[in-house]
């Protein structure tokens, strides 16, 4: 029997073994995918969504710098995706720097600010979280969430999603009062939140 | 399907039989041990080339992030919600995970549950004509319903009470077009789900109203001939009411390659000499779904009626007329969510379930008297439960539920006489707390702990733990190690039905599965990810006929006992790539051993390779789409001892969508080369269908 099993085996080992050298010699030219069934992660598409909301925002000029800066509170799982990113990408023809928030000074240095929730919990935001966002009140700050709630925190973008599909929703109010520009593009894909929710107390 | 109790055991008997008597081709002295070594090997040589060209590529950065937002918001996320009962992302789930789209089901024109396990890496799937039944990494076997198996639509238990039958064909109670989401989980699931989950779990979540967001009519028209006529609607409405509602009718009139049995001529001269055979299998299946949900609420009724007749070489029956069996199932679920605290969840759901049977057949041990096999069930399920979210890191699910068995008949009379051969007439419960903390150790490294208790009035409690340690060791690569044990809680019919011949055993005790896994899922880039599982499994106490040596006018009597262990070994490799311009593959090779622990002989019904490939792809126009299944089943023995030989089989669908803007047509072929093979039946084997045609038609409005 083991002869039988070890004859077989082989030449399938030696084409997967074969198969997966080939992915890892010749997977430059492979470009991404667009077919409508691709799966992805999760990580790896909040972090390509946080770039386009970077591409289609206008902060006022008195805070460009060297770079466009994103800033991450929370998610580790999204943070490897975000840090991959830093190196390759441009926002506003200025190179992107992703650094972790451990505090409201750190926030305050971002142009966008993401509070992600852990990959393993869906819950309401922490009151760091709240703290944060009440100090980025009116600040030329975006902030994006991943909670249910978090607009109604005083949060100006939030990340949801709709069956499997990924989805954001903006409070312009928000948007607005931190100086910042969006483009209509931006707010033509998302689900707008015109009145704020009121906060909880 | 219940007739065939009358001749399960004795089959199986048999069965048991020929395990030693044949297939002896391993080393008596040392059965297995040699071979285990060496699939070991092997296994940890492909692992580490896993491993190693993970670390190589995994850090590349995503193409991801050069596509225009539009695009992005069409990327299907990954995630289950059938492993923990709470939405989590794959990577991080204590299983191996497949999961298959509504879109996959209408690319590859998969007609039932079981066409998308076909495709599915580690299982293989045999149609009898009357059932499907799915090996999962493992084995069926004979007179089994799936009871390996737990079926689950939106995480509510679809094995009855009854035969615990987990429904994957025609008799399944949601139309397949009408699913949005098959989550495929291997491995034992008890630790969350109880009996059944003994090899694994698989979560079909039904379209909601937004996936429809509108109506949908549909017909196919198949070469059977068949016809399948589907009227669907549903939508979110402003006030956050969301709604579904479907209905099915789909006849077939099934395959026309029986002969009549030799043994049939044989056991009755003359009898049937100018008798031609029925010579087609009618299956006509009627289904309603309905959902609705509001705010925190949901409701969902679902309700499935299928007949079907069954010919001659199948089961018993005479050779002019069919057997013909109903299966009715139908259940009716509350559920509501709440967030009662901060970070917690709390939600309470209430299902009332019927299940129904109705069998008419004339067998060759009656003397051709008509016998009618009918069986009932229904009963109510409840759980609570709470998931908590402790400092942003750390998900606790914890809750209880209870199912009571009102009712639990099975019977069997001589339609002829009215006498009595088979009665049983129970009720029973259970109630299992159940527990499970995703624990992030430290960054990137989750412990999964969950255990279940099943307290059972009228049988064996059971304890079923498991185990997961998840570790994404790049961002692009994740390795799990998992332990799970599983049980399956004995049928009614194996604790009550005796008859003549056949004792049934009220002290039988659950089967029981322990596993051991590593998952490795390295995704090379945005285009390539890789997968690998590499498993052990023993399944012990497993239920099997023995002789009862007990009846001095009947040596032959048999009677059900946990006489049986079985060793699993093997592995699935798996692969997918999605190229931009809508190219998409998948493909999986299977290579395990499933053996008698005592004997090293091989198990039936247990193909030692599998491989399977998928490929789909735009064709001239962006809205027409190509789509081909390649799969192979290595040989195996049937439940008799005979060779079953490997066999290859191709599919191909032709499928155009959005046609003038409201019309979505497409063409199947199914079993595109017209290949003849056979699959296992309970005794014996049977000619698998030949090559058929579907057209079908959707009108969205």
């Amino acid at each position: 029997m083991s002869r039988r099993l070890g004859v077989r085996i082989r030449p399938l080992l030696a084409l997967c073994l074969g198969l997966g050298l080939c992915l890892v010699v010749c997977d430059a030219p492979l470009r991404a995918a667009g077919g409508s069934a691709a799966t992805v992660s999760a990580e790896n598409l909040k972090a390509a969504f946080l770039l386009n909301f970077m591409r289609f925002t206008d902060w006022p000029p008195a805070t460009n710098g060297e770079f466009s800066v994103l800033g991450v509170v929370g998610d580790r799982s999204l943070e490897d995706a975000i840090f991959a990113l830093a190196d390759s990408q441009t926002v506003h023809e200025r190179r992107l720097r992703v650094v972790r928030v451990r505090s409201v000074r750190d926030a305050i240095e971002c142009h966008l600010v993401f509070f992600g929730s852990s990959s393993t919990s869906i819950g309401d935001p922490t009151p760091a979280t709240a703290e944060i966002l009440a100090a980025l009140a009116g600040r030329p700050v975006l902030t994006v969430g991943d909670e249910p709630g978090f607009l109604a925190l005083g949060g100006m973008v939030n990340l949801y999603r709709e069956g499997e599909k990924l989805r954001f929703e903006i409070a312009p109010d928000a948007v607005g009062a931190g100086g910042l520009v969006m483009s209509s593009r931006l707010l033509a894909l998302a689900r707008i939140a015109r009145k704020p929710v009121v906060a909880q107390p | 399907m219940t007739y065939i109790a009358m001749d399960q055991p004795r089959s199986s008997g048999s069965i048991a039989l020929s395990f030693i008597g044949r297939w002896s081709n391993a080393d008596p002295a040392r059965p297995g041990s040699g071979s285990r070594r060496h699939a070991l090997g092997l296994a940890l040589v492909t692992a580490a080339s896993f491993f190693a060209s993970a670390r190589l590529t995994a850090d590349s950065p995503g193409d991801l992030a050069g596509m225009p937002l539009e695009e992005l918001m069409e990327m299907p996320v990954e995630f289950v919600s059938g492993v923990s009962k709470y939405e989590q992302s794959i990577r991080h789930a204590p299983a191996g995970v497949t999961v298959f789209t509504a879109g996959d089901i209408q690319d590859y024109g998969w007609r039932t549950l079981a066409d998308a396990l076909r495709a599915a890496p580690g299982f293989h799937v045999r149609n009898d004509r009357f059932y499907e039944y799915a090996g999962n990494r493992g084995f069926t076997r004979s007179y089994d319903y799936n009871f390996r198996t737990l079926i689950l639509v939106d995480g509510h238990r679809i094995n009855d009470p009854v035969y615990q039958q987990g429904s994957i064909g025609t008799e399944f109670i949601l139309d397949p077009d009408l699913i949005d989401r098959i989550e495929i989980i291997r491995g034992p699931g008890s630790s969350i789900y109880g009996s059944n989950a003994f090899d694994g779990a698989i979560n079909v979540i039904p379209k909601k109203g937004r996936d429809l967001a509108g109506g949908q009519a549909s017909v196919a028209v198949g070469s059977e001939p068949s016809v399948k006529a589907r009227v669907s609607a549903g939508d979110r409405a402003a006030g956050g009411l969301e709604y579904t509602v479907s209905a099915t009718d789909w006849w077939s009139r099934g395959e026309r390659e029986f002969d009549l049995p030799q043994s049939w001529r044989d056991a009755a001269p003359g009898i049937f000499d100018d008798l031609e055979a029925k010579d087609h299998d009618d299956t006509h299946h009627q289904s309603v779904f309905g959902h609705a949900a509001w705010r925190g609420f949901e409701t969902e009724i679902a309700y499935v009626k299928r007949e079907k007749d069954v010919l001659p070489p199948v089961y018993d029956t005479t050779p002019d007329a069919a057997a013909r069996g109903v299966d009715e199932r139908a259940y009716a679920l509350l559920r509501g969510v709440g967030e009662p605290l901060p970070d917690a969840e709390l939600s309470a759901t209430i299902s009332l379930d019927f299940y129904n049977y109705d069998g008419l057949f004339h067998p060759l041990s009656t003397n051709f008297e008509p016998q009618r096999a009918y069986s009932a069930s229904t009963s109510i399920n409840t759980e609570i439960r709470w998931r908590q979210t402790l400092a942003e890191r750390h998900t606790l699910i914890a809750g209880i539920e209870r199912q009571d068995n009102l009712r639990q008949d099975i019977g069997r009379d001589n339609a002829a006489t009215g006498e009595r051969v088979v009665r049983v007439r129970e009720n029973s419960a259970y109630a299992s707390p159940f527990i499970q903390v995703d624990w992030e150790l430290a960054p990137r490294l989750i412990l999964s702990t969950g255990v279940r208790y099943d307290y059972y009035s009228e049988s064996d409690q059971s304890l079923t733990p498991r185990f997961g340690l998840i570790w994404d060791c790049t961002s692009a690569t994740t390795v799990k190690l998992l332990y799970g044990e599983s049980f399956r809680a004995p049928t009614i019919e194996e604790r009550f039905a005796s008859e003549a011949g056949v004792m049934a055993n009220p002290d039988v005790n659950p089967e029981k599965n322990r596993s051991i896994e590593l998952v490795a899922e390295p995704r090379l880039n945005d285009v390539w990810r890789l997968d690998g599982h590499f498993y052990h499994i023993a399944s012990s106490d497993l239920i099997t006929t023995v002789l009862t040596n007990a009846n001095p006018l009947d040596p032959d009597e048999i009677t059900y006992d946990n006489g049986r262990d079985v060793v699993t070994d093997g592995f699935d490799l798996g692969a997918a790539a999605y190229f931009k311009g809508g190219l998409r593959l998948r493909a999986s090779g299977t290579l395990k051993q499933s053996e008698e622990e005592a004997t090293g002989i091989l198990v039936a019904d247990a193909p030692r390779q599998l491989f399977k490939f998928n490929a789909s792809t735009p064709l001239l126009h962006p809205c027409l789409r190509a789509s081909g299944e390649l799969q192979y089943v290595g040989d195996r023995r049937d439940f008799t001892g005979g060779q079953v030989d490997s066999y290859v089989v191709a599919n191909f669908t032709l499928r155009a969508t959005r046609l003038w803007d409201d019309w979505d047509l497409s063409l199947s072929v199914y079993n595109v080369a017209d290949t003849t093979w056979s699959e296992p039946k309970n005794e014996g084997q049977i000619t698998a269908p030949p090559r058929s045609v579907v057209l079908r038609a959707t009108y969205n409005f």
